[in-house]
């Protein structure tokens, strides 16, 4: 039974191989194919929540990478796997529309399988160092997803994203390269009571860890990957990198700060601060977008900061952790839910006018009624408007702030919640601009019904979505006792109960839906919204602001490289350049003094030339023998002699290299 | 059974290679026929007394303690010797299709073996002036592969080679002469030839450590003395696979590992400081190497400045005088083998069919070639480090080893020039798969089967030793117990 978790990797890796061969003679029976697949692993992933439910499942394979490979399933990791399956079933069966008209067809589903297969990988990996092996075929091959239609722009946006997924990588790596020397075991569950003894190192360690995964997860200031990735992107892969590779990031963190660092004091207060400044940074830079994908990655970021959020309060809790753990895991879940649906929406007005600039598809669904339905539900859920599943996630959100509140009952906590509220109603301002540039204003341009370009199978996985989106809405309890044994875990045996809907928290929605209005109506359609030409454009200011990446990162690393470079290029050439000077200067010193008393006999000698170093010798014996008067000539020759010697590099190698000899052993003689 | 049939591998190529001068052959054919049989039966000659085993050891001639030929088999020559006749087997067949476009074959294929001979002898050689001996060989026999195309600038890049080359060996011999007037033996002993001596002038000693490691550092490419081997880059694509791979660089590593851990014993080391200083320059090769590779817009001299820094983390494994480092930097040693030789492969095999050489011709070309560019692409992400492959494995034990000597700068400078290898190999694969043309006729344009079968092969090495290191691993573990 435990060789389950073995087949809920290689089936993905070995499907994408097969899928790769099927598609090279017959695309159609490909498509079937990967449908099929990932549907299978759904299946096997449903059949085995009991067996999970009752206590988990452990695997070792010893030989593998030196270290073996551990794997384990619990009911925490349960979650992201399922939903991880859910997420890849609905969009492959998207992909097989929305890719139809794409060059590299074939790749692209190697690579969605490959990605998938290996994000299952690091939701199941007990040794962290499986963890990070998956996490880096992950982000290669995710790389390929995002550069899938090989313009310009998607390779400038590629680059950030390998670049940024490397150093984040090799930071990481650093991390566990001292977690490993530090502690001496990669097992996660092993680690806490281990790093407990090691000191303040363990700040060290947690925080590369952390950066190593919030390259992946956003987190400001290392989310820059994040909006230009998402744009480039076909819909399905956005979809997917927003919905289920960021929370592989989050993944980690919760690994970090929660398991491994047991919910540090400290860390959990900068989580929890970084949480806040994702939210609201993503909020509001969301708010100047005109490019709807890339609306919905900030506000990916600024969801990711309500998860920051929630990973902070399970630390800062303690006993009372376990609201938190239900928070963060249920708006994991939520948000890969309503964030696919949406960018699922963008991808279909993607498909027939290939653009989702809002100043160009403004209009386009005003009558497209099913595809505005299911905008809005997506809307309704990621606003946390009652009914649908956002509102439970942050409800249980808010009740865990509410909670740290009471426990601490320190005025930041007053701020903190403002900045919620805040957050919230960011969330409610850009999807108002969104919808009623595409869903309510009208256009001349976008009549017609295009059903032709729309098949079913591209509805289904909306339609699909939003049905969840109401039924975890109202049923919160359902999927809450399909969660339920994520704390053990996390060290906690309590249990909570919330009302979902009473009044305080319908209150609260309804004081978020107002200001967020309010920022729509008076700040994005006053102040975003110009007549140019004649026609109402939105603008974009943030265009010239200061950017992190263009104004900050690349002139430092270009500097660095630079100077580096140089500094370098005189070591490459230094042996060769040692000796071009020493020759240019023996040269002068021999035309300086003695050049008229050149003859014949001298410069027949210097033709022959002196091959061996005793040659150098014998002249000096000559010099000292013969009178003074002849000596000058003498000298000359031997000047000229060695200055032609020298041109050949047998000695000028020979003499750096004593030089350098001489240099290191004084160098040593000095240290006594 | 006599000793002297361990001599076998070593000087049956020799006489092979002089036999190969001698006979003309009526076909292509029969020759690589004839070239094939020796190397693999050189193999096959290797691994019979591999498996023979018995105290072997061998005087061949000996003058005086000094002037003495002496050939030992222990584990650390078997790794050697074994890295260099499997490689030597790829590259035969895959040089008798490269090399039909260069020419002078016959020539080529003589030097060709010879140097196996040389480098067997090099693997099991005793002490230190054998090794020298054959050391200096390895200098004349490479020389006429370096300037195979006889070109300007292949003659001028020849030179550069040899005088390096001797500038370093002269070095050495004078650090041979210094060493023996202390210890009047270089054997190769584990833990040196100084456990029993009391050395009072230790500045003595670790001058001639310094002089020892920067003549054999020449050969290990160590900044400064590294720049004959990009220029060594306009030798044929075989020639510079092996040159980077085993042959010649490998061997001023070995060299290092032999004279470190057998001649001055580890304790020795720490007790003079003598890994302190060379540090430094070891630094400086890393960096230098990765760095300077950014700028090369020639595929063979990115690949060249590539094997600067990574020989850069073999030596930092070997002076960090710890059991992890020195597992990594032997480790890296067998795999950086097979990595850069893979990737010389692939560019020699972009170079055999298109005939284009710089990185700025390459775009698109993984869609003529997939398969060499998937290899590629697999080596390039070993290099960086990025598991499972086995760059990855031999990082991780580098990195050990330095966090075991406290050396945090250094796991810095391992990870910073990890980025760099993806900067610098990345931006290959990127071009050569998603840039360039699209309408470009996409007919497959792969290389002949001999040239295509070595580099899958080596891929499927590369991948497997990566998933599966523990038994290279533990045979490498069981040398570094012994002399750590």
């Amino acid at each position: 039974m435990e060789n389950v978790l073995i087949l809920l990797i290689i089936l993905p890796f070995v499907g994408a191989l097969i899928s790769f061969l099927i598609g090279l003679s017959n695309e159609r029976l490909r498509d079937i194919f990967t449908v099929i697949l990932t549907a299978c692993e759904l299946l096997l992933l449903t059949l085995i929540w009991g067996r999970v439910q009752s206590g988990g499942m452990e695997l070792y394979v010893p030989d593998i990478m030196g270290t073996g490979l551990y794997l384990k399933l619990d009911v925490f990791r349960y979650v992201f796997v399922w939903i991880t399956s859910l997420i890849w079933f609905l969009t492959t069966i998207y992909s097989t529309q929305y890719i139809l008209k794409y060059k590299n067809r074939n790749r692209y589903y190697t690579f969605f399988i490959l990605t998938f297969a290996s994000t299952i990988g690091i939701f199941i990996s007990e040794n962290i160092l499986n963890l990070f092996t998956f996490f880096e075929i992950m982000s290669i091959t995710s790389y390929i997803l995002v550069i899938h239609d090989e313009d310009r722009y998607t390779h400038e946006a590629g680059r950030t994203y390998i670049g940024m997924a490397i150093g984040g990588g090799l930071i990481l790596l650093m991390g566990l390269f001292l977690l490993f020397d530090y502690t001496a075991t990669l097992n996660i569950s092993e680690i806490p009571d281990a790093i407990n003894d090691i000191g303040n190192i363990k700040y060290l360690i947690s925080s590369l860890m952390i950066i190593g995964f919030g390259v992946k997860a956003s987190i400001v200031p290392l989310h820059i990957w994040l909006p230009k990735a998402h744009p480039a992107a076909p819909a399905p892969a956005s979809a997917v990198l927003s919905g289920i590779l960021v929370k592989t990031g989050i993944f980690g963190i919760i690994i970090t700060v929660n398991i491994i660092m047991n919910g540090d004091f400290i860390l959990s207060s900068i989580i929890m601060g970084i949480g806040f400044v994702n939210m609201i940074l993503g909020g509001f830079l969301a708010l100047f977008q005109r490019n709807i994908k890339r609306i919905l990655a900030y506000s990916s970021m600024s969801q990711i900061g309500y998860i920051l959020l929630g990973i902070g309060l399970i630390g800062l809790l303690k006993e009372h952790k376990i609201i938190a753990i239900y928070g963060v895991v249920m708006h994991i879940f939520n948000h890969a839910i309503f964030k696919v649906l949406l960018f699922l929406v963008v991808g279909i007005i993607y498909m027939i006018i290939h653009d989702v600039s809002i100043n160009v598809v403004r209009g386009f669904g005003k009558h497209k009624g099913l595809l505005k339905a299911v905008f809005i539900v997506g809307a309704l859920a990621i606003m946390g408007i009652p009914g649908t599943n956002g509102f439970i996630s942050k409800t249980i959100l808010h009740d865990a702030l509410s909670e740290a509140h009471h426990q601490y009952d320190s005025y930041w906590f007053v701020v903190a919640e403002v900045l919620f509220v805040l957050g919230s109603s960011l969330t409610v301002a850009y999807l108002m601009k969104i919808f009623v540039a595409v869903f309510v204003d009208s256009s001349e341009k976008y009549i017609g019904q295009y059903k032709d370009h729309i098949r079913k199978r591209a509805i289904l996985p909306m339609v699909i979505l939003s049905i969840m989106v109401f039924y975890i809405g109202i049923n919160p309890n359902l999927v809450l006792k399909f969660m339920t044994g994520i704390e053990s875990t996390f060290g906690v045996t309590s249990s909570f109960h919330i009302d979902f809907y009473s009044f305080d928290s319908l209150k609260s929605t309804m004081i978020v839906l107002v200001i967020g209005l309010s920022i729509y109506f008076g700040f994005v359609k006053k102040y975003l919204l110009k007549i140019i030409d004649g026609k109402k454009m939105y603008v974009n200011p943030s265009l010239n602001w200061i950017s992190l990446e263009k104004d900050i990162y690349l002139p430092v690393l270009k500097a660095i490289y630079r100077t580096s470079s140089d500094f370098f290029h005189i070591i490459d050439n230094s042996a060769i350049n040692v000796i071009k000077n020493l020759t240019i200067g023996i040269k002068k010193l021999s035309e300086f003094d003695f050049e008229e008393e050149k003859n014949k006999k001298i410069n027949k000698e210097v033709s022959v030339g002196m091959s061996k170093i005793e040659g150098i010798k014998d002249a000096y014996g000559n010099i000292r023998d013969q009178g003074s008067e002849k000596a000058k000539g003498e000298l000359t020759n031997f000047l000229i002699s060695v200055r032609n010697k020298m041109n050949s590099i047998i000695y000028s190698i020979f003499i750096f290299a004593l030089i350098l000899v001489i240099f290191l052993v004084s160098l040593v003689l000095l240290n006594r | 059974m006599s000793n002297t049939v361990m001599l076998i591998p070593m000087f049956f190529p020799f006489l092979a290679s002089t036999l190969l001068g001698m006979i003309k052959f009526a076909t292509k054919e029969k020759r690589n026929i004839f070239v094939a049989s020796i190397i693999i039966a050189n193999f096959l000659f290797l691994l019979l007394i591999i498996y023979l085993k018995g105290t072997i050891d061998v005087h061949l001639f000996m003058v005086n303690n000094f002037l003495d030929l002496y050939f030992k088999i222990d584990k650390l020559g078997i790794l050697f010797a074994m890295l260099a006749s499997t490689l030597w087997i790829f590259t035969a067949f895959y040089s008798f299709s490269y090399m039909t476009h260069e020419g002078k074959e016959k020539r080529f294929f003589v030097f060709f073996t010879f140097t196996l001979g040389i480098t067997i002898s090099i693997a099991f050689a005793g002490n230190l002036f054998t090794f020298y001996v054959f050391y200096e060989l390895l200098t004349l026999s490479t020389f006429p592969l370096v300037i195979h195309s006889g070109t300007r600038e292949a003659l001028e890049s020849g030179k550069k080679y040899l005088i390096y080359s001797f500038g370093g060996a002269t070095l050495v011999l004078l650090g041979m002469i210094l060493l023996f007037s202390i210890s009047q033996d270089m054997t190769f002993i584990p833990n040196g030839v100084f456990r029993n001596i009391f050395i009072d002038n230790s500045k003595l000693l670790l001058s001639i450590y310094m002089i020892l490691f920067i003549g054999f550092g020449v050969k290990a490419a160590l900044v400064p003395f590294h720049s004959w081997l990009p220029s060594a880059m306009v030798a044929p694509t075989p020639v510079s696979a092996l040159l980077h791979a085993v042959a010649v660089v490998k061997a001023g590593v070995f060299a290092i590992i032999r004279v470190s851990y057998y001649i001055f014993g580890s304790k020795t080391l720490e007790n003079i400081n003598g890994n302190l200083y060379i540090s430094f320059l070891i630094i400086f090769t890393i960096l230098l190497g990765s760095l300077l590779a950014l700028h090369q817009e020639n595929l063979k001299k990115r690949l060249a400045y590539s094997t600067v820094s990574q020989l850069g983390y073999i030596l930092l494994g070997v002076v960090l005088l710890n059991e992890n480092a020195l597992i990594g930097g032997i480790l890296h040693l067998v795999n950086h083998a097979f990595i850069k030789i893979l990737l010389f492969f692939c560019a020699g095999a972009i170079y055999f069919t298109t005939g284009k050489k710089t990185i700025g011709e390459i775009k698109g070309i993984g869609k003529k070639m997939p398969i060499t560019m998937w290899c590629f692409a697999i080596a390039t992400f070993s290099l960086i480090g990025i598991p499972p492959a086995n760059g990855f494995v031999s990082k991780w034990y580098l990195a050990a080893g330095g966090l075991n000597s406290n050396n945090v700068l250094f796991v810095i400078i391992l990870l910073v020039s990890a980025f760099l290898t993806a900067a610098y190999l990345l931006p290959i694969v990127i071009a050569a798969f998603f840039q360039g043309d699209k309408d470009i006729n996409n007919t497959e344009n792969e290389p002949p089967l001999s040239m295509l079968l070595p580099i899958i092969l080596l891929t499927a090495i590369v991948v497997l030793l990566g998933l599966f290191p523990n038994h290279v691993l533990n045979y490498i573990e069981s040398i570094a117990k012994t002399i750590v």
